[in-house]
Formats: C-alpha cells, structure tokens, sequence
C-alpha cells in the first residue's frame, strides 16, 4: 500500500473541483457529487481532532452549510477540498475540538495510552502499511507522543502535507504562511520526528533501529 | 447507516439555506461596491475635489501618477485570493500594506521636496486630511463589508483588514489630488494613519461581519 503522503492529485479533487464550479453557479445537483467526492477526507480530517461522534457530526455538517452559503465567492479553479478544510478547521476551533492535543475522553494522560486507540495514531496508522502495524506499536507510540509535543504550525504543516498529500504551495495558502515557512515546518517537524523516534529506542541498549523501522520512518516523516 | 444518514440531512438542511449563487452574487456585489466607489467620489467633490492651488500641475500629476502605482500594486495583493481560493496570509496583507504607504510617502515627500513644498506647514497638521480619509475611506469600507457580509467562512479578520487596508489606499489616493503639503508629519498624520486605523477597523468589524453565521448546535 502506498503511504498516503504520496499521494498524487487524485481525479477525487478533480470532481470535486468540477463539481463545486457547478454548484457556485447554481447547479443543486452538483452538491451529492461533491459532497461524495469530500466528505470523508473532512470527516478525517475533523475525526483527528475529535473523538466525539455527535461533534465530528455537527462540524461535517456545518463545514458544508458553510461552503452551501459561500458558494458564490468560490473562484474558478479554486481547489475546493483546501477551502473545505480551512472552514472545517476553524469549526474545530470554534467549537472547542482542540487539535491534536485533545486527550481522550477515557482521562489517559497521553504518554502510555494505547497509541492504536488514539485519533492522533488512526491518523498516523493511516498511513502505514496495515501488516506493519502491529511491530510497529511501540514505534508508533513515540511517534504519536512526540508529534503532540511539536509545535502546531509543524503539526499543521505535516498534517496538510505528509498525511492529506498537499502540495507544499496549496498547503502554505491554506495555512496562509509563506512557502519557504511551510518548508521550514514540514521539515522541522519531520526532522523532529524522526529525532524523537531514533533517540527513544536507542537508549534500550538492545539495538537500533531495524532497517524496515527506518523505511517505516521515512515513509511517514 | 449513520453517514448515510448524516448526507441525506446535510442535503435537506443546506435547501433550507438561502445562497446565492456566484452570477448573482457578483452582481449584488458589483453594486454595493460601484456605490461606495461613487459615495467617496461624491464626498470628495463636496469637500472641493482636485484643488491643483499652490502647486504645479506637474507636481501634481507626477504624485497621482506614482501614487495610483503603489495603490494599484497593493489593492491588487489585497483584494485579490490565492490560486487555491484564499484570502492572502497575513504576511503578506501587511507587505501590501506598508510597502505602498512607505513608497507613497517617499514618493510624496521627495516629489515635494524638488519642488520645495516639504517645508513645515504649521497650519495644517494634517487633521483635515486625516478626517477626510477616514470619511471616504470609511465609505469604501462599509460598502466592501456589506458586499462580502456573512460570506467569508474561512478567514473573515483578514479579509475586513484588507478591505480596510484597500479602502484606505483608495483614499490617500484621492486625498492626494486634494492635498497640496507634502511635509513629513501631515503625510504621517493625514495620509498614512487613517490607512492603519481602517486596516484596523476592517480587521475588528470584519471579524464580526463577515464569518458565517454559525447555528446551535443540531439537535
């Protein structure tokens, strides 16, 4: 399975893009076609940040009366699941969804939870190779704790570019920063996990990483 | 199932949200705007208009002429969206603010200064400049907030501040052809501060009047 972070434009924001063009002027039977085409990349996007169903709900939902009602500002050629993704963001925030920092509901401190039941670890097991993820448990783990520790400029830029496989441009529009500032995070925030990660295994004294733990690495950082 | 569910909901719910769609849209909001255009206009020709008095014609085409570049420039950074469709970040909204006003301001002062209009100016600190910006500037403001009301889901400070920033632009542009000083501290007071208080304005109103409505939580 390719990891998602390599992703390329997939024909989905194509109909997407199609599709929002027609409903902002004024096609309605545009809008089950681009509600197909992006509703589950925005329900994974908010499900990353919330655990809470009725929440997860009612963001969906909001996020797209929202694009409903700003149709008509919606540019030609516009990529519509970036414009999607900030207004589901910021619902997130508007409603107290606090990002990745959000403990589960279950009271766990986040520092020896069980990294599989985790939002932050669903979205990163997405993009792992599935047989590899039971050895990869406790890699995942450090990882996941050590992407709560980034700061969330990084968080934002690794989310929107190595999980949801945005171009680094459309990704700085979208977080309304400058490319080389975007760079900056995705590659400080990669380098930091790949830091946390290397360092937390090597004190066992056991061994290093393996080389598929290393490949598992890059695919993700 | 429950997002089978949540789709046929979403789709009853947004039929009952009046939207208009973007032919629409861009009439209703080419109106407010050539109105607010026209409401400057005339207020500026009530209060005198062009007044060329005390200065040659050609000192005032060349600041026109400088000055209508610096604010084309950035009203066009300001008003205009990334190719992805959003509002521009806040970086850069400040660079298209300050970099015309500081290349207004050299521009008016250096100009003023060949033609030894730069010297101070005692009776006119720049108040009447300052009130008339502010008023026209406002008026650019209001209509560009009333075309964009409620329509602004993702960043609705920004976009306030840039219309802020854009109307006042717009206003030193025309304060420009009104007024003859060109010392330093009446720029500063007249010209250059209402342009920072409708960017501030526009951000603190924008804020409000822009965003989507958000409805109570579903039931």
């Amino acid at each position: 399975m390719r990891p998602t972070s390599e992703r390329p434009p997939g024909p989905d924001n194509r109909v997407a893009n199609e599709a929002m063009n027609r409903y902002a002027d004024g096609d309605a039977s545009a809008f089950p076609i681009l509600y197909d085409a992006i509703a589950p990349r925005i329900e994974g996007l908010v499900r990353r940040r919330t655990r809470d169903p009725s929440r997860i709900d009612d963001i969906v939902q909001q996020t797209f009366e929202r694009i409903h009602r700003a149709r008509g500002t919606f540019i030609r050629g516009s990529d519509v699941l970036s414009w999607a993704f900030k207004i589901a963001r910021n619902l997130c925030l508007d409603l107290g969804a606090q990002g990745w920092r959000e403990r589960p509901a279950g009271g766990g401190n986040g520092k020896d939870g069980d990294a599989g039941a985790d939002p932050i670890a669903e979205a990163v097991a997405e993009v792992v190779d599935a047989e590899r993820i039971a050895t990869a448990r406790e890699t995942l783990g450090r990882l996941v704790r050590a992407f709560r520790a980034l700061p969330e400029p990084q968080q934002l830029a690794l989310e929107l570019v190595r999980v949801e496989g945005f171009s680094m441009a459309v990704a700085a529009e979208n977080l309304g920063v400058t490319l080389p500032s975007l760079k900056m995070s995705v590659f400080r925030g990669a380098a930091a996990l790949r830091d946390a990660v290397l360092e937390a295994a090597q004190p066992r004294g056991v061994r290093g990483p393996s080389d598929a733990e290393k490949e598992q690495l890059r695919g993700i950082t | 199932m429950e997002s089978l569910e949540r789709r046929n909901r979403i789709l009853a719910s947004i039929g009952e949200i009046p939207a208009p769609p973007r032919r629409e849209l861009a009439r209703r909001q080419a109106w407010l705007v050539i109105s607010g255009v026209l409401g400057a206009l005339t207020l500026f020709w009530v209060e005198g208009g062009l007044r060329a008095t005390g200065r040659p014609p050609s000192l005032v085409a060349w600041t026109s002429l400088g000055t209508s570049c610096f604010v084309g420039v950035g009203m066009w950074f300001l008003f205009t969206r990334t190719r992805s469709g959003h509002r521009r970040g806040w970086s850069v909204l400040g660079l298209a603010t300050i970099a015309p006003i500081v290349a207004f301001v050299l521009w008016r002062y250096g100009l003023g200064h060949l033609y030894d209009l730069a010297s101070p100016w005692p009776t006119r600190p720049g108040y009447r400049c300052f009130a008339m910006s502010v008023a026209t500037g406002g008026i650019l403001l209001f209509a560009l907030l009333l075309a964009w009301r409620r329509l602004d889901p993702m960043s609705p400070a920004a976009t306030g501040a840039a219309f802020g920033a854009g109307a006042g632009l717009g206003s030193a542009l025309l304060i420009d052809l009104w007024c003859p000083v060109s010392y330093l501290p009446h720029l500063l007071v007249g010209h250059v501060l209402p342009i920072a208080l409708l960017a501030a304005a526009g951000a603190a109103i924008g804020r409000r009047m822009l965003r989507v409505f958000r409805r109570g939580p579903s039931a």
